[in-house]
């Protein structure tokens, strides 16, 4: 049986996965998220983080998704969400060729005992005091998931009540978008 | 502008697409589409199960090369549906499905006979749609049809509420229908064309495999014309079968599993192998280790998502195979493309026979049928009848594209009801079903259709009393222990031909064979062949080993 597995298997090579972005512009229609990720969840590849908006056209929807799978799955998954009707057009790339930002809500619990070592790292990364109650305290911070994750290794041991992440805003450095409908 | 309610904008949109036959059943929420369409040119074939529904436009779809088009209420009558969608997906068939949904008021209250079918068929439709106002129908079905039928054809699936349909709204049909981000490719790249060219006209044994996108893209003409410029042999895969005419001189028989011992030798001798419109399926590679590395590989296909999609091929086209072959044909053709072609023996084309004799087998009732030499149409349903058909049936005149089967989703009980759409498709042409006693039984209520409307063919039923498929399985892989795959005699299946209004008869010798499609092919109803089969013979398995 482990023999017959091993070649099943061995359609495709065996690789290590990888994480990779896709940007995806669509039409606003409903539907194409549920369309998108179930290319994805079938061959059983995970999604890090998932956003759409709109773009500055309407009608025309951008989906940016992070994702971890192997080199010769993602070719077949681009193929296949290309293949969607609804998809205008699907990229991918490697994390170096754009850059990436990221913004995080953490609710801290406050007492006037720590008040001075939150305010550091609060100041130093200028995060953003949005709720503050009794013994509450919830900040925004933004920058690039490397940064965040450096933020709340720090302010972990102030005791962190809640988490919210917007997911991973992308953008290409070099050359004009590559996509059409964002001008 | 004329108001006009929503069922009869979709009715106007049929029409307007051609539509003259359509497969369905009513219920609840499609009832205001009913309501119209007894007073439109278009003839409703009322089945007896949505499944069959969904088979009939499929055969229909198969056999005329146009759209079928099934109609099915909301809730059961839609996942009904649900097997005939994949199935046509698989094999690249247009088929366009009209289900009818709650009203919009209702919609995710669970209300009676909801159910999210637009989500269900996600992964087995082209597309579909869930329509929610009267004044998108008519666009809606204009690109429905569009979407189905260009590209790789597959299903689209179009869900109305019964309220849309009932709606009033001012019809305008001079509706532009344009899809942003659907743009198929059908012009094959020049670079490639030329580079394919080059490689097969420079091949000492060229081999060509078939599947079935030559018939959805009609390139029987130019892959013969190929075939006899390069003097490569053609294999076929299952889809692929009617491709070519049986009797064509090149033409050595299936590839894969269960496909002909000269098709695997031949294409383990070849240097470079031209698959068009096949898509290296499991089945048909045996194995995809030794498969990469038989030959140097050329593939064209109309949809990018198969390219490579399990074998790395080493000149990919993307492409409407009808055009790509033209322009490969006419670069070859010119002098410079003739002296570069290496000059071969004219492979000898023999149909694989079945010789075997002894108690009925299912091979020996094929191979009668097949020396009959008609012009039917055949279809078949799934199981080992299923592979003998297409192992032996090699009549001279099997009409080309018209060996109609589930390759892709292996669907037993496609059969029957996509015989009735193929004859449909083609009333002048005699159908034949080659089916199995379990594949039949499937839908077998489709017999009561058969009748009421009207539509007769001949149906083969392979009686072997077992599920042969399974009890092949059973004897290679599971030490003959034979699992529930027997079904004890006494189910009477002319009776129950007769029990639905038709005819039939039974056959125990193969003697008798040859009468019993006689009469069944005279007959003015669908006539039942009930073949007893006393042989339980395998199917050789093929391979790369010598």
């Amino acid at each position: 049986m482990d023999k017959k597995l091993d070649r099943i298997l061995r359609i495709y090579p065996k690789e290590d996965e990888k994480e990779y972005t896709l940007y995806i512009l669509c039409e606003n229609k409903p539907g194409v998220t549920a369309n998108v990720s179930n290319v994805i969840s079938r061959r059983g590849f995970n999604i890090t983080s998932f956003i759409g908006a709109g773009t500055m056209t309407d009608d025309v929807y951008k989906i940016i998704i992070k994702l971890y799978a192997t080199p010769t799955g993602l070719k077949g998954i681009v193929k296949q969400i290309a293949k969607l009707i609804n998809i205008i057009e699907v990229k991918n790339s490697m994390s170096d060729e754009f850059v990436e930002y990221e913004m995080v809500l953490v609710k801290l619990t406050y007492s006037p005992d720590n008040h001075g070592d939150i305010f550091q790292v609060v100041n130093h990364y200028y995060g953003e005091i949005v709720d503050l109650s009794d013994n509450k305290l919830t900040v925004a911070f933004t920058g690039t998931p490397q940064k965040l994750d450096t933020i709340l290794a720090l302010i972990r041991h102030f005791g962190i009540l809640d988490i919210v992440k917007s997911g991973i805003a992308v953008m290409r450095k070099y050359e004009e978008n590559g996509i059409t409908g964002t001008p | 502008m004329k108001k006009m309610c929503g069922a009869d904008i979709l009715i106007q949109a049929l029409l307007s697409e051609g539509v003259t036959v359509a497969f369905g059943y009513p219920g609840g929420a499609i009832l205001p589409l009913y309501d119209r369409l007894c007073n439109c040119p278009i003839r409703h074939i009322l089945v007896r199960h949505e499944q069959g529904a969904a088979h009939m436009a499929d055969g229909y779809a198969r056999a005329s090369g146009s759209v079928g088009v099934a109609i099915a209420t909301s809730g059961p009558g839609s996942t009904n549906l649900v097997t005939g969608l994949a199935t046509a997906y698989l094999d690249s068939s247009p088929v366009v499905a009209i289900t009818g949904q709650v009203e919009r008021r209702f919609i995710g209250t669970d209300a009676f006979q909801e159910v999210d079918i637009v989500g269900i068929t996600i992964p087995i439709t082209k597309h579909n749609e869930h329509i929610l106002s009267a004044g998108d129908i008519y666009a809606a079905v204009k690109r429905a049809f569009y979407l189905a039928r260009s590209g790789r054809p597959g299903p689209v699936l179009l869900d109305i509420p019964k309220d849309v349909l009932m709606e009033e709204c001012p019809f305008d049909p001079r509706q532009e229908v344009a899809i942003e981000g659907y743009n198929p490719i059908t012009e094959g790249h020049g670079g490639q064309i030329k580079r394919a060219a080059k490689l097969l006209g420079q091949a000492k044994s060229p081999v060509i495999v078939a599947g079935g996108g030559v018939i959805r893209s009609r390139a029987t003409e130019e892959l013969i014309r190929l075939s006899r410029l390069l003097g490569a042999p053609i294999l076929t895969t299952l889809m692929g079968k009617s491709a070519v005419p049986q009797d064509f001189e090149y033409y050595l028989g299936m590839i894969g599993m269960h496909g002909s011992q000269a098709a695997v030798r031949t294409l383990q001798n070849a240097d470079v192998i031209a698959a068009v419109g096949a898509r290296f399926g499991d089945r048909a590679v045996l194995s995809y280790k030794k498969f990469e590395k038989l030959a140097r590989f050329i593939q064209i296909d109309i949809d990018p998502a198969e390219i490579e999609k399990t074998v790395e091929v080493d000149i990919p086209i993307v492409g409407d195979a009808n055009r790509i072959l033209t322009e490969i044909n006419n670069r070859l053709a010119t002098e410079e493309g003739e002296a570069a072609v290496v000059p071969k023996a004219v492979p000898r084309a023999r149909p694989e026979r079945y010789e075997g004799s002894g108690p009925l087998s299912i091979p020996a009732v094929v191979q009668t049928l097949s020396d009959r030499g008609g012009d039917c149409i055949v279809v078949t349903d799934v199981g080992r009848h299923q592979i003998w058909a297409a192992k032996y049936y090699s009549s001279p005149n099997l009409p080309v594209g018209l060996f109609i089967t589930s390759g892709g989703l292996g669907t037993m009980g496609f059969g029957l009801p996509a015989a009735l759409g193929a004859k449909l498709a083609h009333p002048e042409r005699q159908v034949v079903l080659i089916t199995g006693d379990g594949s039949f039984l499937m839908n077998i209520q489709e017999l009561a259709t058969s009748g009421h409307h009207d539509i007769p063919i001949l149906v083969v039923v392979m009686n072997d009393h077992h599920l042969g498929m399974i009890r092949q399985l059973q004897d290679a892989f599971y030490k003959n222990n034979y699992a529930e795959c027997t079904f004890p005699p006494g189910v009477d299946y002319v009776g129950l031909a007769r029990a639905m209004g038709l005819d039939g008869t039974r056959v125990t010798d193969i003697g008798e064979v040859n009468d019993a499609v006689d009469r069944g092919l005279s007959s003015k109803k669908t006539f039942v062949i009930e073949c007893i089969i006393e042989s339980q013979e395998n199917i050789p398995y093929q391979s790369y080993d010598e």
